[in-house]
């Protein structure tokens, strides 16, 4: 209960603004608690910035929902990239200075999956961030608008509900 | 807009606070179950540990209760701990190393019995292969019988079939290969026929005879030594040509001799099969010694080979990345590699044990003892130095007098180099049954004295088992009607072995292993061995000798034809082909002389006239 309250008003406050750009960033950085495996000290780093940053913590933590099941189906995918850059001959020198840098092999880094997951994550950073960015300003110019008008958007919108979707969505 | 937003702060130090929290909370269990997950995993067997403490701020970690399954014997611990207090260094858990400065164990316990059984369904990879692979070299090794049965009967020597022996198949593709080899080769003599060619520079060099250029003329001798020089050029290809043929040949020959030897040797194995199947066992002190104490020996070194073949998978030497199947989780583990790098930590080191303990109690194992470790790592490679061990009883309670081993693991190298001694003496080993002797061995005061050598791809290793005053129990009962057993019959045979081995009273028993490390070669040599060997060659030698030489006569009469065939092949070859190729060089090599002497006679013309040059001849 006191941890609901706790990320209650932590949502409350991180949540002044919620522009496209906010909240396309959010989704994008939620992505990576999805994709990678979650005990691993980048996602500290990941969850650090989500509520440091000026992003929609609505769409991180939406972003981080959304994106567990395309983790696990994606798995065997990761550990193939993960794997073949592990074991690629040029990049070992690369792999052994990491290995053997303080904090770094916490991130566990040197497994497959991890090391794919991240990869991919970093890879589809940026398209992510533009096509969310894109498809919130099309739902708010065409979607939002329509709906808005329906008698089942209006009983939504006075309930405690509508306020974590605007807070989610609208801004 | 602003980037940053600061009032988020003090909710993520919040949250930081709780994940610490949460850690601290659960790490203890989690460490347990990693050490027990990991320890399992390893040993191929249960390994239990009741709890786990880690003390930060001491930078120690306590563990109680700790104990290792025997993987050959489930329900018995390898080891049981009481307490290990490690104290670990702080910075190499930083790079997610354990570095063990020292270590203190309380209630050192080894062999002792388990409540529940320790085996586990399905062991892991490692453990699962050392295990299958001693399994397949224990299956694998021939301990042959002292079953004389075929003594005073009828030899059914048909049953020795001509389909089941080795030299027949060896023989027929010996004749094959060689009808090959002298089909081709006679095909390539008659295209390489040098007659022609010898006899054109034979007449050529009979036409020229007594000429000179004076005789011939300027245009003659011009034409003479135009003559002379083509014909030196046929001569010089058909040489090459049959140069060539004969290499051919006697390339050729070699194989077949190689065929040939193979042939020997599938013959001898064909007398020893033969010998199998009419059951004639040898009579030598190694192969009466293996039938006696073969399965024994057997179930000594198993162990042995299971141990090193595990410290093989998880101690690797050189600094390759090595793969290791990734953590249990909800996600896929995957693979994790480390990448080990001299003159850093190694992902586990053990810097240095001292242990100097008392077990009390009236067992066997109660005594003084006093043992050092260094060196217990990961990465030998990365360490840079050899596992060195040494542990010895300094007083004894009861049960072995003395007990000393000490060891050195070296992986750092490329070469593996492992050397352990270990002498115990005073214990008591459980009763071996003596199936060939009808008899039960009791040996309750052994001296035990185990070394082991490995060096790169090389395994040496000597089990020496010395013991004064040991008891024989006879099991096969009825001794009076072993006196009436027909020569050969199983009783007879256990009536034999019990006289001589019955009046043995001190065992000088040797078991060596030698060879590769997953597959070596086990000898075994005894005093009781000798005393049966000689018992049955003084009883049964004659008898059996008489048999060998039947069963080898029978093969003889099966193959005979075949290997005579064989190598009459091979001689043909060898006298016929090559004889008829060293001919035809003679003859070549005569008409070549002959050229070469007139085409010096008409070289000789006078000073300022020029003649086509004259070829320089190779020497063959």
């Amino acid at each position: 209960m006191f941890f609901l309250k706790l990320l209650q008003s932590l949502v409350k406050t991180l949540n002044s603004e919620g522009t496209p750009r906010q909240i396309a960033a959010g989704l994008a950085l939620g992505a990576a608690l999805g994709l990678t495996p979650i005990a691993n000290l980048h996602n500290l780093v990941v969850f650090a910035l989500a509520c440091l940053l000026n992003v929609s913590f609505g769409a991180f933590l939406l972003g981080w929902s959304l994106f567990v099941p395309l983790g696990f189906i994606l798995d065997p995918l990761f550990h193939r990239i993960g794997l073949a850059l592990l074991d690629a001959p040029a990049l070992t020198g690369f792999w052994t200075a990491l290995y053997n840098t303080p904090v770094v092999p916490l991130t566990n880094f040197n497994n497959s999956v991890v090391l794919g997951s991240f990869v991919g994550w970093v890879a589809l950073w940026l398209p992510m961030f533009f096509l969310f960015k894109w498809l919130v300003v099309k739902y708010r110019e065409k979607v939002y608008e329509r709906i808005k008008k329906t008698k089942f958007f209006q009983v939504l919108a006075a309930s405690k509900l509508y306020s974590y979707y605007r807070m989610l969505f609208i801004g | 807009m602003k980037l940053f937003r600061w009032k988020a702060i003090v909710p993520l130090v919040l949250v930081l606070a709780l994940l610490v929290i949460g850690w601290t909370l659960f790490v203890d269990r989690l460490l347990r179950k990693g050490i027990e997950a990991g320890g399992t995993a390893a040993v191929g067997a249960k390994v239990e540990l009741e709890s786990a403490r880690i003390h930060l701020f001491r930078g120690n970690v306590t563990l109680r209760g700790l104990q290792v399954t025997n993987p050959h014997a489930p329900m018995t611990n390898i080891v049981q701990l009481d307490e290990i207090v490690a104290d670990i260094a702080f910075l190499p858990l930083l790079e997610k190393k354990v570095v063990v400065d020292t270590v203190a164990i309380r209630g050192l316990r080894f062999d002792t019995p388990r409540k529940t059984s320790g085996a586990i369904p399905q062991p892991a990879a490692p453990a699962s292969r050392a295990s299958k692979s001693a399994l397949e070299w224990a299956q694998s090794v021939n301990i042959p019988g002292l079953d004389l049965s075929v003594l005073g009967k009828v030899i059914e020597l048909a049953s020795v079939r001509p389909d089941s022996l080795q030299s027949l198949g060896e023989a027929r593709a010996l004749v094959a290969r060689a009808d090959s080899i002298r089909t081709g080769l006679e095909r390539d003599l008659r295209a390489a026929d040098p007659g022609p060619v010898a006899d054109s520079a034979r007449a050529l060099a009979d036409r020229l005879r007594g000429g000179t250029p004076r005789s011939l003329g300027l245009q003659g001798t011009r034409d003479a030594i135009s003559s002379v020089q083509r014909v030196l050029g046929q001569v010089r290809t058909t040489r090459d040509r049959v140069t060539s043929l004969k290499q051919r040949v006697d390339t050729a020959v070699v194989e077949l001799r190689g065929g040939a030897a193979a042939l020997d040797r599938a013959r001898q194995a064909d007398y020893a099969y033969a010998q199998r199947l009419v059951r004639i066992p040898s009579l030598s002190t190694p192969d009466v010694s293996m039938a006696l104490f073969g399965r024994m020996a057997v179930a000594k070194v198993q162990p042995v080979l299971y141990w090193l073949d595990l410290a093989e998978q998880y101690i690797p030497p050189g600094l390759r990345p090595k793969p290791n199947p990734g953590p249990k989780r909800a996600r896929m583990a995957g693979i994790t590699v480390t990448f080990p790098k001299q003159r850093t930590w190694p992902t586990f080191l053990l810097r240095h044990a001292d242990a100097s303990l008392t077990l009390g109690g009236e067992g066997a194992t109660a005594g003084d003892y006093g043992a050092w470790i260094e060196g217990v790592t990961t990465e030998p490679a990365v360490y840079g130095g050899p596992l060195r061990f040494a542990a010895q009883r300094t007083a004894a309670a009861k049960g072995p007098r003395q007990l000393r081993a000490a060891g050195v693991i070296d992986r750092s190298k490329r070469e593996p180099h492992d050397s352990l001694d270990a002498l115990v003496s005073g214990v008591a080993f459980p009763a071996a049954d003596i199936a060939a002797a009808g008899a039960r061995l009791e040996f309750p005061d052994n001296t035990v004295q185990f070394a082991l050598d490995r060096r790169g791809d090389g395994l040496a290793g000597l089990l020496h088992i010395t013991a004064p005053g040991v008891r024989w129990v006879r099991t096969a009962g009825d001794t009076a009607g072993a006196a009436a057993a027909s020569l050969g019959s199983r009783q007879w045979v256990e009536a034999l072995v019990w006289r001589a081995v019955s009046s043995v009273r001190d065992l000088d028993l040797q078991i060596r292993f030698s060879g590769r490390p997953g597959a070596p070669r086990l000898e075994v040599t005894s005093n009781v061995g000798s005393a049966v060997s000689s018992a049955l060659t003084r009883e049964v030698g004659a008898e059996v000798t008489r048999v060998q030489a039947r069963a080898r006569a029978r093969v003889d009469s099966i193959v005979g034809q075949q290997v005579a065939a064989a190598r009459a092949r091979l001689t043909a070859l060898e006298s016929d082909v090559q004889g008829r190729l060293a001919l035809q060089q003679q003859q070549l090599q005569d008409a070549q002389a002959e050229l070469e002497r007139r085409l010096q006679d008409l070289g000789q013309v006078a000073p300022g006239v020029r003649l086509p040059s004259v070829p320089r001849i190779r020497p063959n």
